[in-house]
């Protein structure tokens, strides 16, 4: 099979301070990714780079084998990041319709349905400062979808929520995951929480410390569709410990 | 709503009897029944002076914000332009007005027009600065985002950076409302045959204290107006905004 993101060889230096070095990845269509590591390597870099806001310093990353630059213009990216980045003067579907008024795009899915898809049907109208962190993330999600991006790259997006409402997100991102699987093609998701790398994703890349590099790729195959119950399994906990052990 | 009605008339008790019962003769501080009976004999005459004091304030008030958003776009658009013009807005704003009022008079004639100037030249550095500030406040991972749509300046422009301004325009507008009526005033009291300012000159020299109070009570009625009608206008557009 093809892959849908090939890194090669790439560099990231700020002048002196090397980011991250020698990086090479394969993601391949129908792959949930999480990039691990501890705070500052790098991974937010380098998801940065994959979609094109960040030159690298050296190296290439191709996308459906063309530049990362065709492939922003062609919109292939949907980004969510820590913080929603919802604008207080738009409405739920409002914020939801932005890329599309942007891109200039149909609206193929409508906004409403996208609501529904993350939970919050019954919002249409309500404006972000009426809505809890969670739920804003959850537009935040919906916007990403909304022009049928192939590769979602999720920066932390779960960071700032509290432990519960973060673990109901997770169980919906898989929910959403599996409903748009035939659209979204690949999932990158950044992230310095290990359980949530190891319920959501199919394999989890680990990187060390500034400059980062690879330490591990582990391939995670529970099976499908997961249940959050597998958090519970003797298998969950092995694999999640072999990532703890990976990480030192 | 019901608290400063009640100070106001609280205020107006204490100085009424305070005037009678010391005394104080009229040429210093009238009691406020007599400005109030100053401003029912003398309507027409305060009514035109204030219209025409208020129409200069407004009209300076226009056009420093027109002119002072649109340079304020440029200079958020162009670093280079901002770095080149900012010390002379700066100038302009550090040189007294009543200092160049003299001039603008001499320039424009003594007409509304050097009015409409020197109220002008006060409200255009809040209008500049805040319009600069707010269009530069979009954050970076707001840019990231739609940088990632691969959206156009103009479309950066209108769909984020200036709704993002919107709350910084309407605090310069409201500060400017003030300014306005002071640029007016300070035109009129330099050289001038009509307006809020030029009563105040003439009854200071004609020792009318009601008059004058009268009038100055009219100046600030045109200033706390202007002042409210921004406010509601900014209720109605910056809808986001928590109430203060």
């Amino acid at each position: 099979m093809k892959p849908l993101i090939e890194i090669r060889n790439l560099h990231k230096s700020y002048g002196e301070l090397k980011v991250f070095e020698g990086v090479n990845i394969k993601i391949f269509p129908g792959e949930f990714v999480s990039f691990l590591g501890p705070s500052g390597c790098g991974k937010t870099t380098l998801l940065k780079i994959i979609g094109g806001l960040i030159e690298p310093t050296e190296g290439e990353v191709f996308v459906k084998e063309q530049s990362v630059k065709y492939a922003l213009k062609n919109h292939e990216f949907g980004f969510v990041f820590q913080s929603p980045v919802l604008f207080p003067w738009r409405n739920s579907i409002q914020n939801i319709e932005l890329p599309l008024e942007i891109i200039g795009k149909q609206k193929k899915s409508t906004a409403r349905e996208l609501l529904r898809i993350v939970g919050l049907e019954g919002f249409e109208k309500s404006y972000p400062n009426e809505l809890s962190g969670g739920m804003q993330q959850r537009i935040g999600i919906a916007r990403a979808l909304a022009f049928e991006p192939s590769v979602l790259l999720m920066d932390e997006p779960f960071g700032s929520l509290d432990e519960i409402t973060r673990g109901e997100m997770n169980a919906e991102l898989l929910q959403i995951w599996n409903e748009e699987k035939e659209k979204i093609s690949a999932i990158i998701l950044v992230t310095h929480s290990i359980e949530e790398a190891v319920f959501l994703s199919d394999r989890v890349i680990v990187f060390s410390s500034r400059p980062a590099r690879i330490m591990q790729d582990i391939e995670i195959d529970f099976p499908e569709p997961r249940k959050i119950e597998i958090k519970n399994s003797q298998r969950f906990m092995q694999i999640s410990e072999r990532v703890r052990k990976s990480l030192k | 709503m019901i608290f400063p009605i009640i100070f106001f008339f609280a205020i107006l008790l204490i100085w009424e009897f305070g005037v009678i019962i010391t005394a104080t003769p009229e040429y210093i501080l009238p009691r406020p029944s007599r400005v109030l009976e100053e401003i029912i004999n003398n309507f027409e005459l305060l009514f035109f002076n204030t219209l025409v004091t208020a129409f200069e304030a407004s009209m300076g008030f226009l056009l420093a914000n027109t002119l002072g958003f649109l340079a304020g776009v440029l200079f958020a658009h162009s670093s280079k332009l901002e770095q080149g013009f900012y010390p002379y807005a700066i100038a302009l704003k550090t040189t007294p007005i009543i200092a160049i009022a003299p001039l603008l008079i001499l320039w424009l004639g003594s007409g509304i027009e050097s009015k409409i100037a020197s109220s002008a030249i006060i409200c255009f550095f809040p209008i500049l600065v805040n319009t600069v500030n707010g269009l530069k406040s979009a954050d970076e991972e707001t840019l990231n985002l739609l940088k990632s749509y691969s959206a156009s300046k103009w479309q950066i422009f209108t769909k984020i950076r200036l709704p993002l301004a919107a709350p910084y325009i309407f605090s310069a507008l409201k500060i400017s409302t003030g300014l306005a009526v002071v640029g007016a005033i300070v035109g009129e009291f330099v050289g001038s045959n009509q307006g809020i300012g030029y009563l105040i000159l003439v009854s200071s020299y004609h020792l009318e204290t009601a008059k004058m109070f009268a009038a100055i009570f009219l100046s600030a009625f045109i200033g706390i107006t202007f002042f409210y009608l921004i406010t509601w206008i900014e209720k109605k557009v910056v809808f986001w905004l928590p109430n203060e």
